[in-house]
């Protein structure tokens, strides 16, 4: 297989990664702490493992299984504390001890997402909702701008799922996304389970937004489980990570890979972790429709 | 509404309890549209997110806590605390800094004053546990040292450190909340100052019972006070103090960082 994480390295001012970063076997799955060990006893069939780097900024335990862990597996991380929509600038410190992390552990991918967290000095643990606007975008724009060029890097940033709708969108959230890589450079981090949540929470149309996305700026996609809460007479689709991706996400994502193309992709599970096991199946689950979509490419361009 | 605004308004709907989320200022609620499902349902959600989360973090930070007074009112006692101190970093497993002199002030927890204690204890533990890597004292670094200059040296403690005195008996009480079947119910009435050195000499944080004069020695080398100082300072104050023996003792356990 092609090495995938360059092959979407469009020539821009920020490099991608390094070219010997890239990876053979599409598919990984998020590294929690309770799967450390057995991952080390006996590395799973992934290609790669993705890793929240706040869960690494102090020394210890955490650190010490993912220097082991690295040894074995490509790593990719997965910033949630950047804040890059906030309106004020991305934490120094926060840059400076996520930037110790990439000299050290070398992910091929790094990214975070189209949302904002922190206000004043508040950091409030969540990826809350922004309003589509120009000052959203700008600002946005400034924030990843500061991140890439302290970190000498491109990186990729995600869809959000939202459970508010504002009023003053000035645009839909295809073109906030495109508009970010094409104003700086970043690349798409497309969040597959997160665009459904997005159809069901806003009415709007998932294949719509998947052929409207700029496909040369996809450089990652993500696939996880969803809850489905009761709101009054109404349902609320919540982005939870903590069960199988749903098969109508599944159906979506089959969708995406035939337009976008194959695309690292990741497993996402963030509580009430299943065994391991249950992620490497889903893992390789992703794995047999890119096969699939890729087999059927070729034999439809051979015949 | 501006961006900064909108964000400002929407951290302190999230900080303030549940059932006061629909007092946000009119022009907050304007910028939603509500379609099917009400802006306070919508709220809610984030809400139970942002406190939900931040709620864990504590639980997993303080399980002697919540042994002690049990899920309801640990989760009571840090809804509040989260109201009043947000975390200030994105570094979440951190959070937590200051919920031992909140419990001071948090008035159903008046009767049970050990809380404070076993609060400090438990943020010294998680401290330690997350601390930057350090490289310990080696054993022959001393000896290295000119003699002439010995007395002028700073010994380090490592970045994990936290020096604890309480007049409840921390560790019993730390042993009976983690396995009451095999462990004594601790004596809370006995007056008995209990002084622990809490540190990760590698992967695994441990928990040292210190005697006065080491407890003395320790916390003036924490302040930085040269070698010679601080024994001078210590033997005032505890004429047996055995330094010698302080010093293997402690370059055993790894207590010092290489100089
Ligand atoms: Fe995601």
């Amino acid at each position: 297989m092609s090495k995938l994480a360059t092959s979407h390295d469009v020539s821009r001012a920020v490099p991608f990664c390094p070219p010997d970063l890239s990876i053979d076997d599409p598919v990984g799955i998020g590294l929690r702490s309770p799967h450390y060990q057995e991952i080390i006893d006996q590395p799973p069939h992934l290609g790669w493992l993705e890793v929240h780097p706040e869960n690494y900024f102090g020394g210890g335990m955490h650190r010490h299984y993912l220097k082991q862990i690295r040894q074995d597996f490509p790593i990719s991380m997965h910033g949630v504390g950047l804040s890059l929509g906030s309106d004020q600038p991305v934490d120094e410190q926060h840059l400076r001890q996520f930037k110790e992390l990439i000299d050290i552990f070398e992910p091929f991918v790094i990214s975070d997402h189209v949302s904002w967290s922190a206000s004043g000095n508040a950091h409030l643990n969540d990826l809350l909702p922004l309003p589509y606007t120009q000052e959203t975008l700008n600002r946005l724009c400034e924030n990843i701008d500061r991140t890439q060029s302290y970190f000498g890097r491109k990186i990729l940033v995600e869809n959000p799922s939202t459970y508010l709708a504002f009023n003053d969108n000035e645009m839909p959230e295809y073109e906030l996304l495109n508009a970010l890589c094409e104003k700086t450079g970043c690349g798409l981090l497309l969040d597959i389970n997160n665009i459904y949540v997005q159809s069901h929470n806003h009415g709007i149309d998932p294949i719509e937004y998947i052929d409207n996305v700029k496909h040369e700026n996809v450089g990652e996609m993500h696939l996880a489980g969803h809850i489905v809460k009761k709101a009054g007479e109404h349902t609320i689709l919540i982005d939870s990570h903590n069960q199988l991706v749903r098969n109508e996400v599944w159906d979506l994502y089959e969708y995406a890979v035939k337009r976008i193309g194959s695309i690292p992709t990741l497993i996402e599970w963030d509580q009430d972790f299943p065994p391991l096991e249950t992620l490497v199946e889903e893992a390789g689950r992703a794995r047999s429709i890119i096969e699939r979509v890729t087999a059927g490419k070729q034999s439809h361009e051979a015949g | 509404m501006k961006l900064a605004k909108f964000q400002k308004q929407f951290k302190e709907t999230m900080f303030r309890p549940v059932r006061e989320i629909q007092e946000c200022e009119d022009d907050f609620k304007a910028l939603f549209s509500e379609g099917d499902i009400s802006l306070e349902e919508r709220l809610k959600v984030y809400h139970n997110n942002v406190v939900g989360s931040l709620s864990e973090v504590l639980r997993v930070t303080f399980p002697l806590l919540e042994n002690l007074v049990g899920e309801d009112f640990l989760r009571a006692m840090s809804r509040d605390f989260i109201f009043e101190n947000p975390p200030t970093s994105a570094c979440v497993h951190m959070y937590g800094a200051g919920f031992d002199d909140f419990i001071k002030t948090y008035d159903p927890a008046k009767s049970l004053p050990y809380l404070v204690d076993v609060a400090t204890l438990e943020l010294a533990l998680n401290t330690a546990y997350y601390a930057s890597d350090d490289i310990a004292l080696a054993p022959d670094a001393l000896a290295q040292v000119p003699p002439e200059t010995l007395g002028d040296v700073v010994l380090n403690l490592r970045s994990s450190t936290t020096l604890i005195a309480s007049p409840y008996p921390l560790e019993s009480i730390r042993s009976f909340c983690l396995d009451a079947d095999n462990n004594p119910a601790p004596d809370l009435t006995e007056e008995h100052t209990c002084r622990l050195l809490i540190v990760r000499p590698a992967l695994e944080v441990s928990i040292i019972s210190l005697s006065e004069d080491e407890f003395e020695m320790l916390r003036l080398l924490q302040d930085k006070v040269p070698l010679g100082t601080a024994v001078e300072k210590t033997m005032d104050a505890f004429p047996t103090f055995d330094f010698t023996a302080f010093l293997q003792k402690h370059t055993v356990l790894e207590s010092f960082t290489s100089l």
